[in-house]
């Protein structure tokens, strides 16, 4: 049943009471008079009654149109709305009546909605400008109506009263400082946390390379879903058959990360990181050198002249900033090699500024090697071509390579890529949406706190604003000025926000430390794009919180607050606005708590959780031979052997051993092999371990169980029978249901020159700590066996392990005194300083749960206690009627658990998926822990139920009395 | 006496128009009329914006007429031009023609 508005006419001077009084009398119901004189001359002419449905007899009444030929509802509204009142009638009349007259018929029912809105439009902005020139009209001026002088007017107006406003906006602040300093404190935390998130983002991301023109450069990488692997590089035989055969990019280039060299010839000996790049890596980048040149044509390949590049940071530190270094020559390795040049100091970013000095790559065509897959490879796109035709070529060729080459690339897929894709994984990319998701929800409460103060505020200021409005102020112009008033918060949030971001920077930096390779937290800086950011949230953040309390403090009726009353209309609506405020704010909070709590508790499962060997106590001591000096096998072997006799003598040191690759720590050399006597799988799915080469003792050196058969000894000898070590799980993958002892394993598949290796023994699987992901298949090899140029030195001592630091070095130096030692750490704190980003990134969540958290609680406070001084009254009437204290309180406490728990509701379907996305990025979390959310429910409330008995048992100490004396 | 002031350039368009309809004359035809005369768009704000003025510069009356069920039963609003009006419409004839005086036409030519 709708409602149908029926027009009565009336002609001239025939009185209208008595057509209405007719028609209640055969049983209409008359609900609106415009206006209460009813006369003919009186503008508000229009009648509107409901009817019930077909009773009433039908009166002599033009009925009014249905929808089909209305005008659209909104513009009518709106012109209505906003035309002068004694106008608005008629106006909206013309524009019906040419609506449906001519519009209609002419146009069609589109053409004419369209017609009508447009002229809604035109007239509402002519109403706005005509409006805006009068009052900047000045009288001296010749009343002319010409359309430049209104303009010009206009401009003038216009930033006299933004001066004005912000003026006025600066005073009345500084009139309530309380609400201002927190107002500005709340915003600046927002704000300047955003920043700092979106300061490691830039870096990250944005700012990512100084390369030149990113735009024409791709990357390539492989990935090898097979074996687990989603991130590798570019063997040296597919890079060279990259180079020859693609046609997408003019020049490839390639990058081997991290070598150790030693230096020497320039001071003390040293040991300092080199990178290998091909020799047409910065001209393919783009990159001028600050001195001399980069790498020519030809340099790159063996037998060339040695040549080496200096990074800007290592000219400075080492040569002086020496501008005389051209030409001079240093050994590196031992060998005497030249240097030509200077980098720029921009190239020392992100992973880049480790590099010390650049040499050219050295590629070998003959002996290039199709396994290792560690050269960062980019080039330039060929002109015209884009990076879809170009990532499109990689794929085709590397299904080419993996077929021509089955040995050694099935399996593995080359994709060519943006530097977005090159630069981090899909894990990666996961926490950092989550992260600017959590920070813009952190946002979002923060405004919405403030929002919720500036309601407040609204509804204390209406007398001012009544008195304003009295005097000649447009609502527009209320509304200008109260935004104003919100953007000069804003600005002044945004510039302590500023401190903060840099304040956060630096705190970030001094958690996660120095020695853990991320390097790039040192690189954060404020730069164009960050102060950007920043203006950008600052002016957006008063219209978050500060357009609807300004809306509605604007919108005030001016009669009804001029009298003095103190429960207007107005504190009704606004507490409805406050309840969804705080609604959202709780809901925010526990999607915030809930990923934290998710968060710490895989941090405490991470550390408690066994890995499989025993790590304390032990120290970690790197040594590589140079190449130059120990250019054969039988001499690293000979070396590590002295070096490991030597340790072993030492008091402090009870088991000590040689090891090619920390567990968990360093990453995995994987390699194919085949089972003697089994069936060769098929290329997709060959037998896949990791190889860590070991000297006898290791085993029993990190506790690692044995399970079955012996471990290595030194009667392994280099000419002896090959043996080798496996773990539990390469044992049951691979050689189900046999006994693993006996059992032959060669590296390498079917042409393989490898040995085959007989199993002695069966170890314990490291911990994964994922329930979902098996462990990791590693063949354990022995030194002797298998003669390696970089281990490490892994000792338990007895007592504290950095105290046997210097006696095991000068056991090394014993042995070459010019040898280089490279880090030594405790093993404790290699594996916790891996997790030491983690952590960072966990205690970012965390302070901003615990933030959200105070902001949500606060919030409720607010509401509770606003409600409870808004029914002073109604309590005191309770009271006085006989509620009882208890009564008064759990009413209180039921309004704000409905507030809660509506926000619970909401916020644990965000939660869950926010734990879905954490699930998918973080290796062992488990997304949808009901634990976690329990607990985070339970904080939550907790929280809730204090902040609401502060107010509620201010409600239950009214005196009756006093509350209904008050007005 | 009414102080002498200009007319407005849209100021002129609606009297004329009013001058044009007689009778006739309220919000909707006042709005069609000058929209073809002047062959530019025009809207009912700006229109009664302009008679609003007018009105209060005792240039033109206005008179409520009948509701209409087309209107949704909303009254009309005529408008007439009052004496005042009528003069000012001369006083501007009167400075146009002094004006335009002795261009010829077209105008292309004297730009020469």
């Amino acid at each position: 049943m709708g409602r149908r508005i029926l027009w009565i006419h009336y002609h001239g001077a025939e009185p209208l009471s008595t057509e209405v009084e007719g028609r209640m009398a055969r049983g209409g119901r008359v609900t609106e008079f415009c206006c209460a004189t009813m006369k003919p001359e009186c503008c508000h002419s229009r009648i509107s009654s409901t009817m019930w449905r077909k009773s009433q007899a039908a009166p002599k009444i033009d009925h009014g149109d249905e929808s089909g030929t209305r005008p659209p509802r909104l513009a009518e509204w709106l012109i209505i709305r906003f035309s002068p009142a004694k106008e608005r009638d008629c106006v909206a009349g013309d524009l019906a009546e040419e609506f449906r007259e001519i519009r209609l018929p002419r146009l069609g029912r589109s053409g004419a909605r369209r017609w009508y809105r447009g002229q809604v439009l035109r007239s509402l902005l002519h109403r706005m400008a005509s409006r805006r020139a009068r009052s900047e009209a000045r009288p001296e001026l010749p009343h002319d109506d010409t359309t430049t002088t209104r303009v010009s007017q206009n401009r003038e107006g216009l930033m006299n009263t933004f001066i004005q406003d912000i003026r006025y906006g600066i005073r009345t602040l500084l009139q309530s400082p309380t609400f201002s300093v927190l107002t500005v404190l709340t915003l600046a935390l927002a704000i300047g946390v955003n920043t700092a998130i979106f300061s490691m983002i830039n870096v990250l991301l944005l700012r990512p390379l100084p390369i030149a023109d990113t735009d024409t450069i791709g990357f390539i990488y492989s990935t090898n879903p097979q074996r687990s692997i989603d991130r590798a590089y570019v063997s040296e035989a597919d890079f060279l058959d990259f180079r020859r055969e693609l046609r997408s990019f003019s020049a490839l280039a390639g990058v081997g990360r991290g070598t150790s060299l030693v230096m020497t010839g320039h001071e003390d000996p040293v040991r300092i990181i080199g990178w290998e790049a091909t020799a047409n890596t910065f001209d393919v980048w783009g990159m001028e050198p600050l001195l001399g040149r980069t790498f020519q044509e030809g340099e790159d390949l063996p037998g060339a002249e040695r040549v080496v590049l200096l990074s800007h940071g290592t000219w400075e530190r080492r040569f002086g900033s020496d501008p005389g270094v051209l030409g001079r020559t240093l050994r590196l390795d031992g060998f005497e090699t030249t240097i030509i040049g200077v980098l720029a100091p921009e190239l020392e970013f992100g992973s880049l500024a480790e590099a010390e000095v650049w040499v050219p790559l050295r590629l070998d065509l003959a002996a290039a090697d199709r396994e290792r897959r560690y050269l960062w490879t980019s080039g330039r796109l060929a002109p015209g071509v884009t990076l879809n035709q170009a990532r499109e070529e990689v794929s085709a060729m590397s299904l080419r390579l993996a077929a021509e080459y089955p040995d050694t690339n099935t399996g593995w897929i080359y994709q060519g890529n943006s530097m977005k894709q090159a630069l981090a994984t899909d894990q990666v990319w996961t926490i950092f949406y989550l992260l600017g998701l959590t920070v813009t929800f952190v946002m979002l409460i923060a405004c919405s706190n403030v929002a919720t103060m500036m309601l407040a505020r609204a509804s204390a200021r209406t007398k001012e604003i009544a008195v304003r409005a009295a005097l000649g102020a447009g609502r527009v112009r209320i509304l200008r000025q109260l935004l104003t008033e919100s953007l000069v918060l804003s600005v002044c949030a945004g510039i302590l926000g500023l401190f903060v971001a840099q304040a956060s920077l630096a705190g970030l930096v001094w958690m996660v430390g120095t020695n853990s390779g991320t390097n790039f937290f040192e690189l954060l800086t404020i730069d164009r794009n960050v102060l950007a950011f920043t203006l950008v949230v600052s002016a957006v953040a008063p219209l978050l919180f500060g357009f609807f309390p300004a809306l509605r403090a604007a919108r005030t009726d001016l009669s009804e607050t001029l009298k003095d009353s103190t429960r207007g209309s107005s504190g009704a609506s606004g507490l409805r606005g406050r309840r969804i405020l705080v609604t959202t704010q709780v809901a925010l909070a526990l999607s915030l708590m809930v990923v934290a709590g998710l968060l710490i508790d895989d941090m405490i499962d991470t550390r408690t959780r066994e890995v499989g060997f025993e790590y304390r106590g032990v120290l970690t001591m790197r040594v590589d031979l140079a190449e130059g000096k120990y250019p054969e096998e039988r001499q690293w072997a000979a070396f590590f052997d002295e070096v490991l006799t030597r340790a072993e003598s030492l008091p402090a040191v009870e088991n000590a051993a040689w090891v090619s690759r920390l567990p968990l720590i360093d990453g995995a050399a994987r390699r194919e092999f085949l089972v003697e006597g089994m069936p060769v799988p098929p290329p997709e799915r060959s037998n896949w371990t990791d190889i860590v080469v070991v000297s006898p003792d290791y085993i029993d050196a990190l506790h690692y169980p044995l399970i079955q058969g012996r471990n290595l000894t030194d009667s392994d000898e280099a000419e002896g029978i090959q043996v080798a070590l496996v773990n539990q799980e390469l044992a049951e993958r691979y050689l189900p249901g046999r006994d693993a002892i006996g059992e032959r394993i060669r590296l390498g598949s079917t042409d393989s020159e490898q040995p085959w290796l007989e199993v002695v023994g069966v170890v314990g699987n490291l911990a994964t700590g994922d329930p979902d992901n098996p462990a990791t298949p590693i063949a354990y090899l022995p030194l002797r066996q298998n003669p390696r140029q970089g281990m490490v030195l892994t000792t338990r001592t007895r007592g504290e392990p950095l105290e046997a630091v210097e006696a095991l070095r000068r056991q090394v130096w014993a042995v070459d005194p010019e040898q280089p030692i490279g880090d030594v750490r405790t093993m404790e704190r290699m594996l916790l300083d891996g997790l030491a980003v983690f952590d960072t990134l966990i205690s970012i969540f965390v302070s901003f749960a615990v933030f959200a958290l105070v902001m949500a609680s606060t919030g409720i406070y607010g509401v509770i206690s606003f409600s409870v001084s808004q029914r002073a009254q109604e309590i005191g009437i309770r009271m006085a009627l006989g509620a009882e204290s208890g009564d008064v309180l759990r009413m209180i406490v039921r309004q704000s658990l409905w507030l809660v728990g509506i926000g619970v509701a909401v916020g644990t379907v965000g939660a869950f998926a926010l734990g879905q996305a954490l699930a998918s990025a973080v290796v062992g979390l488990n997304g949808a822990d009901p634990v976690a959310l329990g607990g985070v429910v339970l904080v939550l409330g907790l929280a809730a139920v204090i902040a609401t008995l502060i107010p509620a048992r201010r409600a239950v100490r009214i005196d009756p009395v006093t509350a209904l004396r008050s007005e | 006496m009414a102080k002498r002031e200009y007319l407005g350039e849209f100021e002129l368009v609606v009297l004329l128009t009013l001058l044009h309809l007689g009778e006739e004359a309220y919000g909707m035809t006042i709005r069609l009329e000058i929209e073809e005369r002047t062959e530019r768009p025009v809207s009912i704000g700006a229109v009664y914006t302009t008679l609003r003025r007018l009105e209060g510069k005792g240039l033109v009356a206005s008179e409520l007429g009948d509701p209409s069920p087309s209107r949704g039963g909303r009254a009309k609003k005529f408008f007439k031009l009052e004496p005042a009006g009528a003069e000012a419409l001369e006083r501007s004839r009167a400075m146009f023609d002094r004006l335009w005086e002795g261009v010829p036409a077209p105008l292309a030519s004297r730009l020469d």
